[in-house]
C-alpha cells in the first residue's frame, strides 16, 4: 500500500507541474501570438499583453505601458517569468492581479471558503439523496418508483441547472414576488443571512451530480443484486431490508467513490456559473472577473488552484479506492 | 470426402431454414425500424430527435423563416404565431430562426469535439496499451494532468482569448473542449484495448508474425470500435451542454445564436414580456441532449450488449 500511495503522489505532482506549465503556455506563448497576429508585431510578447493592460489612452505612451508591466513582472522573458512564477508559488506566493494590485492570496482567504462550502455542501447533499434514491430505483426495478426517479434523474441530466435556475428566478418573482437574497454575509458574521443567501445556489449544483449518483448507483445496485452472496443471504434468511442495507448497498457504494474525482470538475463548473449568477464573493467569479480583464498572474495562480483541487481529490479517491479494493494496488 | 459433402449439405439445410425475405428492401428497412420502436421506444425516440437535429442543423440557411441575425424594434415581444412560430425577443428577432442557426452552433461544437476529442484518444489509447514502459508511464502523467485541468475555467479563458485576438471563438471552443476531454477518453479506449489485447485471437495474430501496427488497426481497434461508437454518441450531448454554459456566462462566440445565450444577459430583463425568450431554448437543450442520451443508449445495447446497464 504504501508503494502504490508513494508512486500515486509522485504521479500527482508531476501531473501538477505538468498543468503550470500548460497553462504558462496558454497564457503567455499560445494566447498573445494569436493576439499579436492582428495588429502587433507576433515576436514581441509585451506589446501584444500590454494590448490588453494598458488603458488605451495609456498605449501611446512607451513610459507608461513599461510601468504596467514591470509592475506585473511581465516584462521579462518567458522562460526568466516561468522560473519567477513556479519559484514564487513554491515559496506559497501566488502573485497579485495587475488591475486591483492585491495578492492573490488574500482574495482567496476570503473566496475559498464560499466555494468550498458551496461545492462540499451540494456534494454532500446530492449524495445523501441520490445515493439511496439510487439504491430504491434497483431495488423497485420496472416499478413506477424506478420510472419516475429515472426520469427525474435522466431530465436533470439533459436540461442544464442554469436554465433551471433562470427559471425558478423568473417564476419566484412573478408569482410571489420572491427574489433570491444576494446580501452575501461570511458565516462567521451573520449565519442566518449566509444561509439564506447559500441555500439556492447549494441546492441548484446539487442537481447534476445528484442525476450522475442516481443512474451509476442503479446500475451497479442491479449488478449487485444479481451476485451469488445475495442470493446466499437471502437463502440463510436474513430480512430482505437487512439484505438491501448490509450486503447489497455497501458493495454497490464502492464503485461510487471514484464517481466523487468526476464530480468535482462538475461541481466547479457548477460554481463559476452560479457565483456568477447569484454575485457571490467565490473563486469562480473571481477567476471569470480575472478573464474579462485579462489580469494574467490572477488567471494562472487560479487554474493552478482549481488544477490542484482536482488532483488532489482525484489523489484521494485513488487511494481509498486501493483501501477498499486491494486487487488495484498490486496492478 | 463425405465428411466434407456432410458440412456443405448441413450448411445448406441451416441457409434453407431462413425462410428468403423477398419484401422489397423499403418495406425491409421500415419493418426493421418499427421492430426497433416497439423494442427500444426511447431509443426511437431519441433517433428520431437526434435525426431532426442534425437536418434542422445542416440546413439551417434553407429552413429558417426569418434572418437570425436581423432586428426589428416594431416586431418585439410578438406573441407566438404561424409567421413567428415562438415568438420574437427584445429586439424583435425571430425566436425559431435563432433556435435552428442555434442547433447549427451545437452540431458544430458537439460533432468537432466528439471527432478530434475521438481521434486523438483513439490513438493515444491504443497505443498506450501496446508500447513500452516508458510510454506507460509518459502516459499515465499526461492522463492525469489532463484530468485535473479545470474545462469551463479554460474555455473561458480560450474563448476571451480568441475574441481578443479576432480568431474564430467556435474553433477555439471545440479544441480546448476536445483538449479537457480526450483524456478520459483516452482511458477508457486504453482499458478496453487491454482487454482486446488479451483475447486469443490477437495471441494469434502476434504469432503468425503480423507486426504491432498491424494487430493495433485490423485486430484491436475494429473491436473496440463500438464503445467508441457509443461513447461519442453519449459525448456529443455533453459538449453541447458545455457550449450552452459558456455562452451563458457571455464567452460564447459574440454575436452567433447560440442556445445558452439566448436566455442569457440582457434578455434576462424581458422575460416578463416575451417568457417564449426562456423556455424555448432551455427545451431545445434538454430534448437535444435527451435525444442523444437515449439514442446513445439504444445503440451501446444493440452494440455491445455487455456494456448494459454501465450508466
Amino acid at each position: 500500500m504504501t508503494s502504490y500511495i508513494i508512486r500515486r503522489a509522485i504521479l500527482t505532482l508531476i501531473s501538477i507541474w505538468m498543468v503550470t506549465v500548460l497553462i504558462f503556455l496558454l497564457l503567455h506563448v499560445i494566447g498573445p501570438f494569436f493576439i499579436s497576429d492582428r495588429s502587433f508585431d507576433p515576436a514581441d510578447w509585451t506589446e501584444s499583453i500590454s494590448y490588453f493592460l494598458v488603458p488605451e489612452e495609456q498605449l501611446a505612451d512607451p513610459e507608461m505601458v513599461r510601468q504596467t508591466l514591470a509592475r506585473a513582472g511581465l516584462d521579462q522573458p518567458i522562460l526568466q517569468r516561468y522560473l519567477s512564477w513556479s519559484g514564487n508559488l513554491l515559496q506559497g506566493d501566488l502573485g497579485s492581479s495587475v488591475i486591483s494590485e492585491r495578492p492573490v492570496w488574500d482574495e482567496l482567504k476570503w473566496r475559498l471558503p464560499v466555494s468550498v462550502e458551496l461545492g462540499l455542501v451540494a456534494l454532500v447533499l446530492s449524495a445523501i439523496i441520490a445515493v439511496p434514491l439510487g439504491a430504491l430505483t434497483a431495488v423497485k426495478q420496472d416499478t413506477s418508483v424506478d420510472y419516475s426517479v429515472r426520469g427525474y434523474a435522466i431530465a436533470l441530466s439533459a436540461f442544464p441547472n442554469f436554465w433551471i435556475a433562470t427559471l425558478v428566478v423568473e417564476y419566484a418573482s412573478k408569482w410571489w414576488r420572491w427574489a433570491p437574497d444576494i446580501r452575501f454575509e461570511h458565516f462567521w458574521v451573520d449565519p442566518i443571512q449566509h444561509f439564506s443567501v447559500m441555500w439556492l445556489p447549494v441546492v441548484l449544483i446539487a442537481l447534476t451530480p445528484g442525476s450522475v449518483f442516481v443512474r451509476y448507483m442503479r446500475a451497479t445496485m442491479l449488478e449487485v443484486l444479481r451476485q451469488d452472496y445475495i442470493r446466499t443471504a437471502r437463502s440463510k434468511g436474513v430480512v430482505e431490508r437487512m439484505v438491501i442495507i448490509r450486503h447489497a448497498m455497501r458493495n454497490a457504494m464502492i464503485p461510487v467513490v471514484t464517481l466523487f474525482g468526476l464530480v468535482v470538475p462538475i461541481l466547479i463548473a457548477g460554481n463559476v456559473i452560479f457565483e456568477r449568477f447569484f454575485t457571490l464573493p467565490g473563486m469562480g467569479k473571481y477567476i471569470v472577473d480575472a478573464v474579462g480583464d485579462f489580469d494574467i498572474p490572477v488567471i494562472q495562480s487560479m487554474v493552478l488552484v482549481f488544477a490542484l483541487i482536482i488532483s488532489i481529490t482525484n489523489f484521494l479517491v485513488d487511494l481509498s479506492y486501493a483501501w477498499i479494493d486491494p486487487r488495484i494496488r498490486y496492478s | 470426402m463425405s465428411e466434407q459433402q456432410t458440412a456443405s449439405s448441413t450448411e445448406e439445410e441451416f441457409f434453407d431454414i431462413i425462410p428468403e425475405d423477398d419484401r422489397p428492401w423499403l418495406v425491409q428497412k421500415m419493418s426493421g425500424m418499427g421492430r426497433f420502436a416497439v423494442r427500444r421506444p426511447l431509443g426511437f425516440f431519441g433517433g428520431v430527435i437526434v435525426v431532426i437535429f442534425l437536418v434542422i442543423a445542416v440546413f439551417a440557411p434553407w429552413l429558417v423563416p426569418f434572418d437570425p441575425y436581423k432586428q426589428s424594434l416594431g416586431d418585439r415581444f410578438l406573441s407566438p404565431s404561424w409567421t413567428h412560430l415562438v415568438g420574437t425577443d427584445y429586439v424583435g428577432r425571430d425566436i425559431a430562426s435563432r433556435l435552428i442557426y442555434g442547433a447549427r452552433l451545437s452540431l458544430f461544437v458537439g460533432m468537432g469535439t466528439v471527432i478530434l476529442s475521438g481521434v486523438a484518444g483513439t490513438v493515444m489509447g491504443i497505443m498506450w496499451a501496446y508500447l513500452g514502459k516508458t510510454f506507460d508511464s509518459f502516459m499515465s502523467m499526461m492522463v492525469t494532468a489532463g484530468l485535473a485541468l479545470p474545462d469551463l475555467v479554460l474555455l473561458i479563458i480560450a474563448a476571451q482569448i480568441a475574441r481578443q485576438a479576432g480568431v474564430s471563438e467556435i474553433l477555439a471552443i471545440v479544441v480546448t473542449l476536445s483538449f479537457t476531454r480526450m483524456w478520459g477518453v483516452t482511458r477508457i479506449y486504453r482499458s478496453a484495448a487491454l482487454e482486446v489485447r488479451s483475447r486469443p485471437f490477437v495471441e494469434a495474430a502476434e504469432s503468425y508474425g503480423a507486426n504491432s501496427i498491424r494487430v493495433m488497426s485490423k485486430h484491436v481497434l475494429p473491436n473496440i470500435l463500438p464503445l467508441i461508437i457509443v461513447s461519442s454518441t453519449l459525448a456529443l450531448p455533453n459538449a453541447i451542454l458545455a457550449e450552452a454554459g459558456l455562452s451563458f456566462l457571455g464567452f460564447g462566440p459574440a454575436g452567433e445564436p447560440s442556445w445558452g445565450q439566448m436566455f442569457a444577459g440582457e434578455a434576462r430583463e424581458y422575460f416578463r414580456r416575451q417568457i417564449w425568450m426562456l423556455w424555448a431554448p432551455g427545451l431545445t437543450i434538454g430534448l437535444t441532449v435527451m435525444g442523444f442520451n437515449f439514442w446513445g443508449d439504444a445503440m451501446r445495447d444493440l452494440l455491445d450488449p455487455r456494456l448494459r446497464g454501465t450508466t
